[in-house]
């Protein structure tokens, strides 16, 4: 117990002496530390830039993916993919590749839900006609969102053609299901890709697709 | 002892800085082999005092944060001393040692175990109270109680050996 030992209450009264250099060290130090930048965190700076990490992780993995970030005027950002499924076509006559997605077409502000067309003809396939084909769910016939007819003309390697072709408009809360795909037509016969299933529907942002199914 | 709930300001720090500079200084300077060794020590426990004070997470008064940060940084201090001395048996001559910190008390101070030797500091240089030095130890109050009465004991004992006369 302290206070039971003279020779323990001297080494206490020694330890309690301030040391001479005190004065000389406190003026250095606080010298030191006025110079030193002093770390200031603030309570939620550590969780902003943890999630920010995260979002441009997220972002980035998404950039891969085909994901995209629109802001439409005055509007909050919205997120929208550029290819949701993609079928391919690969015949003698014709190669190519149909893909669904969703983008700023022709009004900057208001999402489309677009099929692109990418293909090559060759030479002696010719003539053709190329036709982006959808059947909406529920009906039996088809409707054309793109069409390319009499292609006659192709250089050695064959012809390439291409289209971007907006699905139907639908009003907001709107929903409908389409197959969509590619169909040849040449003089000896034709050829047809496989159907991308998509389920379309309309939102304050415009349109919006959903990948459902491959046939 | 300056209470958590006070506002940190500029003017606060520096307060607390000129009221319990002599104290930790006396404390980590005993056990560092330098001014220069101790200085930084110092700054060591001043910094996370700001840090911790300025953004508003002090969960304690701020001399108890400064003390355990101090007394960690004195810890550290007197560890490498001891490996220097286990490396050359005896140190080299130091740069700009102070002359208050040389004496038969120092020598056996140093010789403690450093856990040890930083509580016997603050219980002699700063006055704290068993409960205090539980706080900062993170022990039980018991425990402080019965290490400081082994660690004081042993200190007379190494005082004696060192030349030391009462």
């Amino acid at each position: 117990m302290r206070g039971a030992d003279p020779r323990l209450d001297a080494i206490d009264r020694e330890l309690a002496v301030p040391l001479e250099s005190a004065r000389e060290a406190e003026e250095r130090v606080w010298a030191a530390l006025r110079v030193t930048p002093r770390p200031r965190p603030a309570p939620f700076f550590g969780l902003a830039i943890g999630l920010a990490a995260v979002v441009a992780l997220l972002l980035a993995i998404g950039w891969t993916q085909g994901v995209r970030v629109g802001v439409a005027s005055g509007g909050l950002p919205t997120l929208y993919r550029l290819e949701i499924g993609r079928v391919e076509l690969d015949t003698p006559d014709a190669r190519g590749t149909l893909a669904v997605g969703e983008r700023y077409l022709r009004d900057p502000n208001r999402l489309s839900a677009v099929a692109d067309a990418s293909l090559r003809i060759q030479q002696a396939a010719l003539p053709a006609e190329v036709e982006v084909r959808f059947l909406e769910q529920g009906q039996t016939a088809h409707g054309v969102l793109a069409r390319t007819a009499r292609i006659t003309d192709a250089g050695r390697d064959g012809v390439r053609i291409t289209h971007e072709a907006p699905f139907p408009p639908l009003a907001r809360g709107e929903r409908r299901t389409y197959r969509v795909w590619l169909h040849l037509t040449f003089s000896h016969g034709e050829r047809s890709s496989p159907r991308l299933v998509v389920e379309v529907s309309g939102a304050a942002e415009g349109q919006r697709v959903r990948y459902i199914a491959t046939e | 002892m300056t209470d958590s709930r006070v506002k940190f300001s500029e003017r606060a720090y520096e307060d607390v800085y000129r009221a319990t500079f002599p104290t930790v200084w006396s404390i980590v300077r005993r056990l560092a082999r330098t001014d220069e060794e101790a200085e930084d020590a110092c700054q060591h426990a001043y910094l996370a005092l700001y840090r911790y004070w300025s953004a508003g997470t002090l969960r304690e008064a701020p001399t108890h944060l400064l003390y355990r940060a101090a007394r960690r940084a004195a810890i550290d201090a007197l560890r490498r001393r001891h490996r220097l001395l286990r490396l050359f048996e005896r140190l080299p001559k130091e740069s700009r040692a102070s002359a208050d910190v040389g004496g038969p008390l120092a020598r056996a101070l140093q010789k403690l175990r450093p856990e040890d030797a930083t509580l016997v500091m603050l219980q002699a240089a700063a006055g704290l109270t068993y409960e205090e030095l539980a706080a900062i130890d993170g022990k039980s109050v018991g425990s402080v109680r019965s290490r400081l009465f082994r660690a004081r004991q042993q200190l007379a004992r190494l005082y004696e050996d060192e030349g030391g006369t009462w």
